[in-house]
């Protein structure tokens, strides 16, 4: 399977999280799964200015050539995205949150109804489905595990595969992704 | 009372945020004695951004709805900041978005309900609504009841120090819509709003445009 890693810790020296991401990954690659990593920290991300060009003036591409446009063709190409990041401030980084929104140029300006509310109609054909990884600490409890859940899952456009966080061992992680019927 | 308003919109010139936080403080500052001050977060600094949240009693965060959350900006902000151990701000949000209906904001509400916790802050609310996509694109006649709704709750709150719940519940109606609703708006928006636009930027025939994947540009030459 071809899985992209979307690693949203912007701190370097957070060394747990990153070696948990790069432990995850060599397991995935053992596995004969073909994996990318992306440490988003590392890329240069501009951040939406909501100009709504990538709908109205130049369907589909962004007004900022950053390194976005890379990492979302390799979004579109892979079948699993894991969104990781520590938890600050009780939700995901900013960094990961900045990935996120410049996604916008992958769907269309109009509106349908999908499971009971509007959506933006997918420009493509094709997703891939998305998996978030959190950093397991004491910022994370019940309550924020369900917030970011249920923000994440408001989207009824994309289809989320599971999550988890770092109390899981890797292997445990790679299991799951191995395991999981959803991607037969 | 003393409010700080700052407006988190990541948008460069007038935002549709910007529009009903004016309307929030005219109804705010009409009662006499208050007062109210205004900031863009982004046209400050980061250290001109960082005491801005602990000015003064009230601080009101407004923004539009990114991907079901604040903005990516808003966010990095809030990560900066250190939260005052000693602290008796009262915070409120406001969030606008273009979909009509409120519940694409409740997970958010609950978040920003924990971070004004997190940020040692009483939380007044959120003031939540949808359907604002052409607040600035279309003269404020049309957009009345918006404008009026959030000129109300900012004078309830001037006489209160108070988000008024009933206020805020009738503002952000409807909470959900029917499919016949939604038949009816999609019209709407779709073709005399979406359609209209493209076709104004000569873009409406590459609105379904796929660029991401179709051939990458060959790399240039070194």
């Amino acid at each position: 399977m071809n899985i992209l890693v979307l690693n949203g810790d912007p701190d370097a020296k957070q060394t747990g999280f990153n070696r948990y991401v790069n432990e995850l990954c060599a397991t995935l690659d053992s596995r004969g799964h073909i994996v990318k990593v992306v440490e988003l920290r590392r890329r240069t991300l501009n951040q939406c200015v909501g100009c709504y060009s990538c709908w109205l003036k130049t369907p589909g591409r962004c007004i900022f050539h950053d390194d976005v446009e890379e990492i979302l063709r390799a979004y579109l190409m892979s079948e699993l995205v894991i969104l990781a990041s520590p938890v600050l401030v009780g939700f995901t980084s900013a960094l990961l949150k900045r990935f996120m929104e410049r996604t916008h140029p992958l769907a269309l300006p109009f509106l349908y109804f999908k499971d009971g509310r509007m959506q933006h109609v997918p420009r493509y054909d094709k997703y891939p489905k998305l998996a978030l990884l959190l950093e397991a600490s004491e910022r994370l409890d019940a309550r924020t595990m369900d917030t970011i859940d249920a923000v994440y899952k408001s989207g009824k456009t994309r289809i989320f595969a599971f999550e988890a966080t770092t109390a899981k061992k890797p292997s445990e992680v790679a299991d799951e992704i191995d395991n999981s019927k959803r991607f037969a | 009372m003393k409010l700080t308003i700052v407006n988190g919109s990541p948008k460069n010139g007038i935002s549709n945020t910007g529009i009903l936080c004016e309307r929030f403080a005219a109804g705010c500052t009409s009662i006499e004695g208050n007062e109210c001050e205004s900031y863009r977060l982004n046209h400050l600094s980061a250290a001109e951004a960082a005491g801005l949240l602990y000015k003064n009693e009230y601080t009101l965060l407004a923004f539009p709805l990114y991907v079901y959350f604040i903005p990516s900006t808003l966010k990095e902000f809030i990560e900066s900041i250190q939260a005052n151990a000693d602290c008796r701000v009262k915070i409120g949000f406001l969030v606008q978005y273009g979909f009509p209906e409120a519940v694409h904001a409740r997970p958010l509400e609950i978040y920003l309900e924990n971070l004004a916790a997190m940020l040692n802050c009483g939380y007044l609310g959120t003031i939540i609504k949808g359907g604002c996509d052409k607040l600035s694109q279309t003269p404020a006649e049309d957009n009345e009841k918006i404008l009026n709704g959030a000129y109300e709750i900012g004078k309830k709150f001037g006489e209160t120090g108070l988000f008024d719940p009933r206020l805020l519940a009738a503002y952000s109606m409807p909470e959900t819509i029917s499919e016949e609703m939604a038949k009816h708006i999609m019209i709407n928006a779709n073709t005399h709003y979406w359609e209209k636009r493209l076709r104004e930027n000569g873009a409406y025939e590459r609105y379904r445009d796929r660029p991401l994947i179709e051939a990458s540009p060959p790399a240039a030459s070194p």
